[in-house]
């Protein structure tokens, strides 16, 4: 199954060149930002119960189209798929809390726009684990071609004896993995992890931080420029005027850090 | 909020009106490729018993490809790899009624091709010793006589493909499980949601099951083999 998401993105890549150009001027023209998000990842993209398209990333890709003039059309793309996607021009950008890893910016560019770190969640039942020291003899569940899931590794590399990783196609598989006993510990995206613990509270609870956070960022082809360009302009403006912050608090009920 | 809610109140509130939407798609990327299948599976299982040595190679080799990868791939390669190379965009939509079509037709080809040799021999030699051409006892006197033979199997390639629109996700098509998974993803309550995604592919097969089952009757009526 992964080895055919693997296999699909390097043919896409591959072919790349091919692919017709969008750039900026094709957004413009076209008055529409296609921004692809996985919705299965609360609060920063998911669907409300009227299906409608939610969360922090949202709104911020609104509030970024609004600088760009135009407006943001959200195509929902599955995690394992949403790269290949973009580099086969189903869409302008993803903006859906991707992490920027240097594997990744072999193949996009990015805009940074906020920095997340990465919590351990356990049953609340269970001992704490407070630093990966405390994962020797665990089952840890983390999602597949995340940051979580190479930190994950890494700890492994540098001794810690885990007893077992299970990598998932989705975020949420993770927490249904937690809850059913498939796993005894979680490595996620700390709001994520935050909104879980505080929707099971019974359940769930969110024992310690995994990493420092770390930039994720708005993914545009390598062709695009000068879509690149504007994005980042219009992400500093939403910075300056205010609007980054607000949108921030109003998800994450804190203020962001930066 | 959802996750205070009862089983029932959970489920009529949030998970079955959106399930309704998922089921649709399902349904009709199901109806769709399952006609289209059968038409090319039909002309397919024609090419392979034909007397043209090319028209058989190719469908030996359109059964062997798309028999011989997984779906999975058939639908990643149609949606990314094919407008790469030939600078052909299909939406998600059509890309994957393609992939499911293409799929299905060469299950189907091969339970054509298995009803028409199935019929016996002495009914081609009777044929053609009563002055009717190849293409006249092909479609007046030999596939007549597998449909009923061929229903059972057909029936089954059908539920098969039924499930198998599950995997056209991939692509971002709001099929019945994507739209169970998301759903799930707010509330992360599997029980409630695939409960109710395992109903609405049940109730899909049943139907056609159902349609084969009065179809099989129809045929049987009129005396058959």
């Amino acid at each position: 199954m992964k080895r055919l998401v693997v296999l699909s993105t390097i043919l896409c890549c591959l072919f790349s060149f091919f692919a017709n150009a969008a750039d900026l001027d094709a957004v413009l023209k076209s008055k529409k930002l296609r921004v692809a998000v996985d919705t299965t990842y609360p609060p920063m993209e998911f669907e409300s119960d009227a299906g409608k398209i939610v969360g922090l990333d949202i709104d911020l890709a609104k509030a970024i189209a609004n600088v760009l003039k135009v407006e943001a059309e959200f195509i929902v793309m599955p995690w394992d798929g949403i790269l290949a996607g973009l580099q086969g021009n189903r869409y302008d950008v993803i903006m859906s809390s991707m992490n920027i890893t240097d594997e990744r910016k072999a193949q996009v560019n990015f805009v940074p726009y906020m920095s997340m770190g990465q919590v351990f969640v356990i049953k609340k039942s269970s001992n704490p684990v407070k630093t990966e020291k405390d994962l020797a003899g665990r089952v840890v569940a983390v999602q597949a071609d995340t940051t979580s899931f190479a930190a994950l590794e890494g700890f492994q590399k540098s001794g810690i004896k885990i007893k077992e990783i299970k990598a998932f196609k989705g975020a949420t598989e993770t927490f249904s993995a937690l809850k059913s006993n498939q796993a005894d510990t979680i490595i996620t995206d700390e709001p994520v992890g935050l909104y879980y613990a505080g929707l099971d509270a019974k359940t769930f609870f969110v024992s310690g931080n995994a990493m420092k956070p770390e930039p994720i960022g708005i993914a545009v082809r390598k062709s695009d420029a000068k879509l690149l360009k504007a994005l980042e302009d219009a992400a500093k403006t939403l910075k300056s005027n205010g609007t980054y912050a607000k949108i921030y608090k109003e998800w994450l009920k804190v203020a962001p850090k930066n | 909020m959802g996750d205070q809610l009862g089983f029932w109140a959970f489920s009529n509130t949030i998970v079955i009106p959106r399930l309704m939407e998922g089921m649709m798609i399902t349904l009709k990327l199901a109806i769709i490729s399952g006609i289209i299948g059968f038409i090319v599976g039909m002309i397919i299982a024609l090419m392979r018993l034909s007397r043209f040595k090319v028209l058989r190679f190719f469908a030996i080799s359109y059964v062997t490809l798309f028999r011989g990868t997984p779906l999975l791939l058939q639908i990643l390669f149609i949606y990314f790899a094919v407008p790469t190379l030939l600078d052909i965009t299909l939406d998600s939509f059509p890309a994957g009624i393609l992939a499911l079509s293409l799929n299905a037709a060469a299950y189907l080809a091969e339970i054509f091709r298995a009803g028409i040799l199935s019929i016996p021999k002495g009914q081609t030699e009777a044929a053609k010793a009563l002055g009717l051409s190849h293409h006249q006892t092909m479609f007046k006197i030999i596939i007549p006589q597998t449909y009923r033979r061929i229903i059972p199997p057909v029936v089954n390639e059908f539920s098969a493909l039924t499930k198998e629109t599950s995997l056209v996700s991939v692509i971002s098509l709001s099929e019945l499980l994507y739209v169970t998974q998301r759903i799930g993803a707010k509330y992360l309550r599997p029980w409630e949601v695939y409960f109710w995604a395992g109903l609405g592919y049940l109730i899909i097969v049943l139907l056609l099951s159902f349609v084969a089952a009065r179809l099989e009757r129809s045929l049987e009526l009129k005396g058959g083999v």
